[in-house]
């Protein structure tokens, strides 16, 4: 078999290096910085896919003590504390890879016209954000893994604060993209810190139980822990993990990064950051600490359906449309959380397929709002309307994606969300019953976003310009993707599903010692 | 006869080098004056000095006052190498002054020996020894531009204060002595555990007055307030020196002096030293936010690094100690980087160096190299992975964790977290439009380039220890290693 592990640095290297000769090629032209951050992206998903395509993905669920990797890539790195440059991918992995690189693609795209000023720099802050989701996706080390989850930060940081517009709302309170970005740092980063320290004792245990220092994620998957040591460094990553989700007392760095971000910002944080937070939970949370997360489940699962009904009530009230479509965000990443404590083999399935749905379905709602933004200058629902008419294509994509957000059967959202509901309600009846109040919401505001931008008498009599070739081209590659994990997801679910019953294994009666 | 002579001179040849390099040079400012010569013998005489650290010995004692052993080598290599950035960053800075030069390069080597003297320290007398040494060449460094109404109170301010942590020593030491009958740390530490209760109640009021001593020179809080104005008023890289050198060898000798006096003798002075450790966190992070004054900021935050950097002291251990050679390590770096960058945008004309906030403004577009090297330095005050702040936050941590003194690890995040405000702000004026102001600046020459060789040099260690911090870790257990 010809698959190089090579390939999983290079996933990582080449966004990085990318960003590197983004920056530089500025001097030449303004275009360069573009193409380069499109090819470089091009390519760790034509990776991703190649890796799809050669993977040897056992037909049966593998035997539960070991997790299996599709491929594998381990070099030394501070032999002091254990700890090694340690990339590791599986069907979950992938998926998210995949992820990362298909939006990362539409993230240079959708800026094309909108970032006129320090392009090259924009484009490296782009790349190394993107570099460093990648890495998170397939780290199987906690100390690259928690390098990787800061090095995340530092550019999306940037991207909010110097390409980010100051909302009309926002302004009206002195808020501005700086404030929103820095709010968006702190609140990751200290609950970042605070995983850190978990990290370290988690690993400081492990080297009293053993002897050995080691950050391997197969090490430390087996360290024993008192019932007491393993709810307090659960609850530390899960609270990491929740800020990033993000699970509702922790959002409220959310709606503000979200709507002073630039198109591509939001896209970057709905579609992949927010997913990164979940993977968190999936990949560590649930197999390192599975009995304190089985006691913690009802907390979670109550936090997940309050964020469910709460991001949704809180979005029909918003006048911005990306305040708007970041409340969806919080209401639907409830469904993962639920998704992902009700442990159950659908359950984790679903919560795969709606995070996948979401991330292409709210990133082409933000790449919607950001040329609306281009056209009209405004995001205030208020000063829109009559879209349907002015500009027919556009008004399709945005009904289009309405529907999918509303978990239109036949899309991906509506799969995700089914089966979260199905595979969650033998365990915990009435929490999903109420959950699936929160579809009914989620029609009522994806209406009210259509109602409100396509139709009613338009702010003003200025023709809008409609849809450009590059856009439909945009628009048109998430349409089909959403139209394909919604008809045909078999094969996504077939790609997860052996690391996935083993987290759901594990989560339900614990990790079996190797 | 002759061996040990010979073991002696060579363990004592940093501090001989040094020493002849004050006299050389004084008689060559006698004789001629010529800044170019001046600067670069202090140049080599700090990188000869570093060399001869590098050559493997064994542990020397020089008299009962000084040993010069693994962690006095690290120590003093430490010392040289920040020697030779801020000399590389003061050449600019002193060419462009218009009184006498070269005497600033004698301070300096003056400064740099009683660092290396407090390095090698094992008795009560060589550690004041050290400490005025360098301290009272720091009065000269930090009033150099005495026409600035700034720099000469901040030289007067730290003269005051400085003197009277240093008495605040010397009758703590009396004091011990008076209880213990002796000077030498080992021997103190031997004496302690063999009290009788009334001697114990005057080596305890000694022990607090020296560790009040202490506090003043590592700027902890209560003993703090001196930090602010000194900084800001002295020339920026003299600044960093100070903050950089003066600190992490106090942090060193610390250590020399913790290991037969342990803090667990202590319970009383033990919880005062974790609530002042905890003080400094709040009240530098809290500081710090209220300041618009780059240098200020830097100020700030430096106190509630020594707060950070107290924690390991505070729990023992193997791992503790690693941190703090670690931390005093990286802590360097990053300090000598900010004021680095500081210092290449000022100069001692003017009555104070570009240290407003919107002297920052927009200079990524105006000077992309030195924010290149500035934000990430910034970047790594605030701990970030990839540099070697994170890298000492980490051994602060880890070393928190092992001793489960979960309070302090909690104050350190908290602390870090709030840190990450003032550090973005800092950050990100440099990337916002200045308006009017958007054109590159800065001029290649040969005084620029000294000052960038010497950004350059921090930028490769900031960056090199963050990433492949193997080296320095295997150096710094290598030291630590106890004597078979």
């Amino acid at each position: 078999m010809g698959l190089s592990p090579l390939l999983l640095p290079a996933l990582v290297l080449i966004p990085f290096v990318g960003g590197l000769l983004a920056w530089y090629s500025e001097r030449l032209s303004l275009t360069w910085p573009r193409w380069i951050g499109l090819l470089s992206m091009a390519a760790t998903c034509a990776i991703a896919l190649w890796i799809w395509g050669h993977a040897e993905v056992p037909a049966i669920v593998p035997d539960a003590r070991a997790p299996h990797w599709i491929l594998e890539y381990k070099l030394s790195w501070i032999p002091r504390w254990g700890v090694s440059f340690h990339f590791g991918i599986d069907g979950l992995g992938l998926l998210m890879v995949l992820l990362t690189g298909v939006l990362g693609v539409l993230s240079v795209a959708c800026s094309w016209r909108e970032i006129q000023q320090y392009v090259g720099f924009f484009h490296l802050n782009l790349l190394w954000n993107l570099a460093g989701v990648m890495g998170v996706f397939m780290a199987l080390d906690l100390f690259l893994f928690f390098v990787l989850w800061e090095v995340m930060l530092v550019p999306m940081y940037f991207l909010i604060a110097l390409w980010g517009h100051s909302s009309t709302a926002g302004a009206k309170r002195g808020h501005s993209r700086v404030y929103a970005a820095t709010k968006f740092f702190i609140f990751t980063q200290s609950a970042g810190l605070l995983m850190l320290v978990a990290m370290l004792a988690l690993v400081w245990l492990h080297q009293q139980a053993t002897g050995q220092w080691s950050f391997n994620y197969h090490d430390l998957l087996y360290t024993p822990l008192t019932h007491a040591q393993e709810y307090a460094l659960m609850l530390a990553f899960f609270v990491a993990f929740a800020v990033k989700l993000p699970v509702v007392p922790l959002h409220p760095w959310l709606p503000d990064a979200h709507s002073q971000a630039p198109t591509a910002g939001s896209v970057d944080l709905a579609g992949i950051l927010l997913k990164t937070g979940a993977y968190g939970l999936l990949r560590f949370v649930l197999p390192l600490f599975p009995h304190a997360s089985r006691d913690f489940a009802p907390i979670a699962i109550g936090l997940g359906v309050f964020g469910i009904l709460y991001g949704a009530k809180l979005a029909l009230v918003q006048t911005d449309i990306k305040r708007l479509v970041a409340y969806t965000s919080v209401s639907h990443m409830g469904f993962v959380l639920l998704g992902i404590y009700a442990g159950s083999t659908i359950a984790l399935e679903g919560a795969l397929i709606l995070m996948l749905a979401h991330g292409l379905a709210t990133g082409g709602l933000f790449i919607l709002c950001g040329e609306l933004y281009e056209r009209l200058h405004t995001r205030e629902l208020g000063q829109m309307g009559g879209l349907a008419r002015r500009a027919p294509h556009y008004a399709t994509a945005v009904m289009f994606f309405a529907l999918a957000s509303l978990g239109l059967p036949g899309l991906g959202n509506f799969v995700g969300e089914f089966l979260v509901l199905v595979g969650a309600f033998p365990l915990r009846p009435w929490m999903t019953m109420v959950a699936a109040l929160g579809l009914i919401l989620a029609a009522v505001y994806s209406l009210y976003i259509v109602q409100k931008v396509l139709h009613g008498p338009p702010a003003d009599a200025r023709p809008v310009e409609d849809l450009t070739a590059r856009e439909r081209l945009m628009i048109g590659a998430i349409i089909v993707s959403l139209l394909v994990l919604g008809l045909f997801p078999q094969p996504v679910l077939d790609l997860a599903r052996g690391p996935l019953t083993q987290i759901g294994e594990w989560y339900a009666h614990g990790v079996p010692p190797p | 006869m002759s061996l040990q002579w010979q073991a002696a001179i060579q363990s004592g040849a940093p501090l001989l080098l040094m020493a002849a390099g004050i006299v050389l040079l004084m008689l060559l400012i006698a004789s001629a004056r010529n800044h170019r010569a001046i600067a670069q013998l202090t140049t080599l005489g700090f990188l000869l000095t570093f060399g001869v650290c590098l050559i493997p010995q064994g542990s020397v004692e020089l008299t009962p006052l000084l040993v010069v052993d693994d962690t006095a080598r690290f120590a003093i290599a430490l010392v040289a190498a920040a020697g030779v950035i801020t000399v590389l960053l003061l050449y600019g800075y002193v060419e462009a002054y218009d009184g006498v030069r070269e005497e600033m390069y004698l301070l300096l080597l003056i400064a740099a020996l009683g660092a290396m003297v407090l390095a090698c320290a094992q008795h009560a007398a060589s550690l004041l020894l050290g400490l005025e040494t360098l301290s009272v060449a720091l009065f000269g460094m930090i009033a150099y531009t005495h026409k600035r109404k700034r720099s000469l109170e901040a030289g007067i301010k730290y003269l005051v204060l400085s003197a009277a942590a240093s008495a605040t020593l010397l009758f703590g030491f009396a004091l011990l002595y008076a209880a213990c009958g002796a000077l030498q740390f080992d021997a103190i530490g031997a004496a302690l555990e063999t009290l009788t209760p009334d001697e114990r109640a005057i080596a305890w009021a000694g022990l607090a007055l020296i560790w009040a001593g202490f506090g003043f020179k590592l700027s902890l809080v209560p003993f703090h307030l001196w930090t602010a104005d000194v900084y800001e008023g002295a020339p920026a890289p003299v600044s960093g020196f100070l903050a950089a050198v003066s600190k992490g060898l106090v942090a060193v000798v610390l250590l020399r002096w913790l290991s037969p006096v342990a803090l667990t003798q202590t319970p009383v002075l033990h919880l005062a030293l974790g609530g002042v450790a905890v003080l400094s966190i709040v009240v530098g992070n809290l500081g710090a936010l209220q300041q618009n004054n780059v240098k200020r900021v830097l100020a700030y935050s430096s106190i509630a690094h020594t707060g950070y950097l107290l924690v390991p002291f505070l729990v023992g251990g193997v791992v503790a100690r690693e941190a703090v050679l670690v931390y005093v390590t990286c802590y360097t770096v990053m300090t000598l980087g900010c004021f680095g960058a500081v210092t290449i945008l000022s100069g001692p004309a003017g009555e104070r160096d570009a240290d407003h906030l919107y002297d920052y403004r927009g200079l990524f577009w105006r000077r992309p190299l030195v924010t290149s090297v500035f934000a990430p330095m910034l970047l790594a005050q605030a701990g970030l992975p990839l540099t070697a702040g994170f890298l000492a936050k980490l051994y602060v941590l880890a070393a928190a964790v092992e001793r489960h003194a979960w309070w302090l690890a909690l104050a350190v995040v908290a602390g870090s977290a709030v840190g990450l405000y003032y550090y973005l702000r800092l950050i990100v004026v440099q990337f916002l439009p200045k308006p009017g102001g958007m054109r590159r600046e800065g001029v290649l020459s040969e005084t620029s380039v000294t000052a960038g060789i010497a950004l350059l040099l921090l930028f490769v260690a900031l960056i090199g220890l963050g990433v492949q911090p193997q080296p320095l870790l295997a150096g710094v257990t290598e030291v630590l290693r106890l004597p078979p």
